[in-house]
């Protein structure tokens, strides 16, 4: 512990100084590009899909066709222009005030990393639903899951179900319909998120949302929490894009305009600032 | 499953109708109401407050609601100058400079430079969970809670972190950090944190365990200004925006070429 490796023992920043080591890939001036042992111009340029590509930088794992094809579908559920959704919106605002789209996506993106929605929710839905079916292989049932959860955890949320503004997720409905389509079959995570989801709909009429969805299928396909995380980090730039142009080529800072008594003010009334305050 | 789709339907009357504000007040001009004609902080005009504060008076007042004290003055002035240049071998500010001497535009400076700094290594996620930490280690022994994390503490990535915003960095103690750690525990403004905060850190030190880093430091401060654990990680990234912008400007001029691009043969690729 300690005593392995003395105070000011530097060996470690010293062997990197200067250098770059990756486990990665690189730019082979002149010759091609390495990606994870692949060769980006030589063998998978026009062979693999942009979505597969990005798993392989993601993962160091190239996924077969369909595995992209569907992340890829998630990707459109996840992203859609509407201005009132969050993230959209810090787009549009970005638009208005004649921010550039690289600007705007950033700022989006930064915003779509929350708690409630987005890619920010990948951790703990995965978290959930591993956890869950580790619990449920030990015999805990879907509602002993539920309820341990929420003693667990102080919460009656259970991440990757419920939605801030609609009850039930359409698009989990539209992706298991595009999931049968590409021939996958259900693993355990999602068969338990299904059973999750029954307790859930039972008590108070609530079901899987998307980012549970997407947790369940990701965990049976091998994914890890983390590369999941990383995977989705840009998932809602359409949408983003989209509402950024809208208010781009509109007139300047004509979102939803405020008047100054739109604003309720609660605080102190007007004082003066006294030396002696 | 997708035969029998959940019903969705939108969750009724939870949003507000109006945004409310607790300590901004404008007023309307007479003859256009999209424009303000005064300005209100916390009730204080802000034409009397350009004459009458200092900047960090009113950046206090901002966000708390109140006037600080002539020791709560000083002490948030000592801090805005201890964080504010991260200096130029921080990734943060590394990250600034990068960009501007590849020519990125200047507006994106600031705010890529910040996303960096957002980080929970030495940057203000790690801030915002050290205030965390003393908030809820106040009332321990902080020599006994060094000495029971030093027991337990592993090396990871080379270094000791015992505790979020104290530590080791590079294996050794961050000497500016420590200066910086005992002098604002000297400030008149100081209180709890920064003493518990300070013993902790020499406790830690005393067994070989690192100390002070800066996110340790501006925790302590800002718990004894009264700031919320929330709100540390952006106090944390703003008052450190002064000297990656500072770094990244001297650096905007130069050529390309004025950076390192390593070498192929200092590039190792581990799949080769």
């Amino acid at each position: 512990m300690m005593t392995e490796t003395p105070l000011n023992d530097t060996a470690l920043w010293d062997g990197l100084r200067g250098i770059i080591r990756s486990r990665i890939g690189g730019w082979r001036v002149g010759q091609d590009i390495l990606i994870h042992g692949h060769g980006l111009l030589s063998e998978l340029l026009g062979e693999v899909s942009y979505v597969q590509l990005l798993v392989l930088n993601v993962t160091g794992r190239l996924p077969e066709r369909r595995v992209a094809d569907w992340i890829e579908g998630t990707f459109m559920c996840l992203s859609w222009p509407d201005a009132r959704i969050w993230c959209n919106q810090v787009a549009t605002y970005a638009g208005t005030l004649r921010a550039s789209p690289v600007a705007a996506v950033s700022a989006g993106l930064l915003a779509s990393e929350s708690r409630l929605y987005g890619p920010g929710t990948a951790l703990a839905a995965t978290g959930f639903i591993v956890g869950a079916l580790r619990s449920h292989r030990a015999g805990r049932t879907p509602a002993e899951i539920v309820a341990g959860f929420r003693r667990d955890h102080r919460t009656r949320a259970i991440p990757g179900f419920g939605r801030p503004v609609a009850r039930g997720d359409e698009r989990v409905v539209a992706m298991k319909r595009l999931a049968l389509r590409l021939g996958f079959t259900v693993g355990p995570h999602l068969a338990l998120a299904d059973a999750v989801e029954s307790v859930l709909m039972d008590e108070a009429g609530e079901s899987m949302n998307l980012a549970g969805y997407l947790a369940a299928v990701l965990s049976d396909l091998g994914y890890s929490a983390e590369e999941s995380h990383t995977l989705y980090a840009i998932c809602v730039q359409g949408g983003l894009l989209a509402c950024y142009r809208e208010a781009a080529t509109g007139a300047a800072d004509s979102f939803m305009p405020m008047r100054v008594d739109d604003v309720h003010y609660t605080g102190p009334a007007p004082r003066r600032w006294a030396a002696t305050d | 499953m997708a035969d029998d789709p959940p019903k969705v339907e939108r969750r009724a009357g939870q949003f507000a109708e109006r945004v409310e504000c607790g300590f901004w007040l404008e007023r309307p001009a007479p003859d256009n109401p999209y424009v303000a004609a005064a300005a209100y902080c916390h009730g204080y005009d802000l034409r009397e407050l350009l004459a009458k504060c200092s900047y960090w008076e009113y950046l206090y007042l901002l966000f708390t609601g109140r006037r600080c004290s002539p020791a709560q003055h000083g002490l948030l002035e000592q801090l805005g100058i201890a964080l504010a240049n991260p200096g130029p071998r921080h990734p943060a500010t590394r990250a600034a400079i990068s960009a501007a001497v590849s020519k990125a535009d200047p507006v994106h400076i600031l705010p890529l430079g910040l996303n960096v700094l957002g980080g929970a290594h030495l940057g203000a996620a790690e801030a915002g969970a050290a205030m965390m930490f003393v908030r809820r280690h106040l009332r321990r022994d902080p020599r006994e809670e060094a000495g029971r994390r030093v027991v337990a503490v592993e090396v990871v990535d080379g270094d000791l972190h015992p505790a979020p915003g104290f530590g080791t960095r590079y294996r050794g103690i961050d000497r500016v950090a420590v200066d910086l750690g005992r002098a604002l525990a000297q400030s008149p403004g100081a209180g709890a944190a920064l003493a518990w905060a300070a013993t902790f850190a020499a406790e830690l030190q005393r067994r070989d365990c690192g100390g002070w880093l800066l996110p340790g430091v501006a925790a302590a401060a800002l718990l004894d200004l009264g700031f919320h654990p929330k709100t540390g990680p952006g106090l944390f990234q703003w008052l450190s925006a002064p000297g990656l912008l500072a770094h990244a400007f001297e650096m905007s001029n130069q050529p390309l070429t004025a950076l390192p691009f390593i070498d192929d043969s200092r590039y190792f690729i581990d799949d080769d």
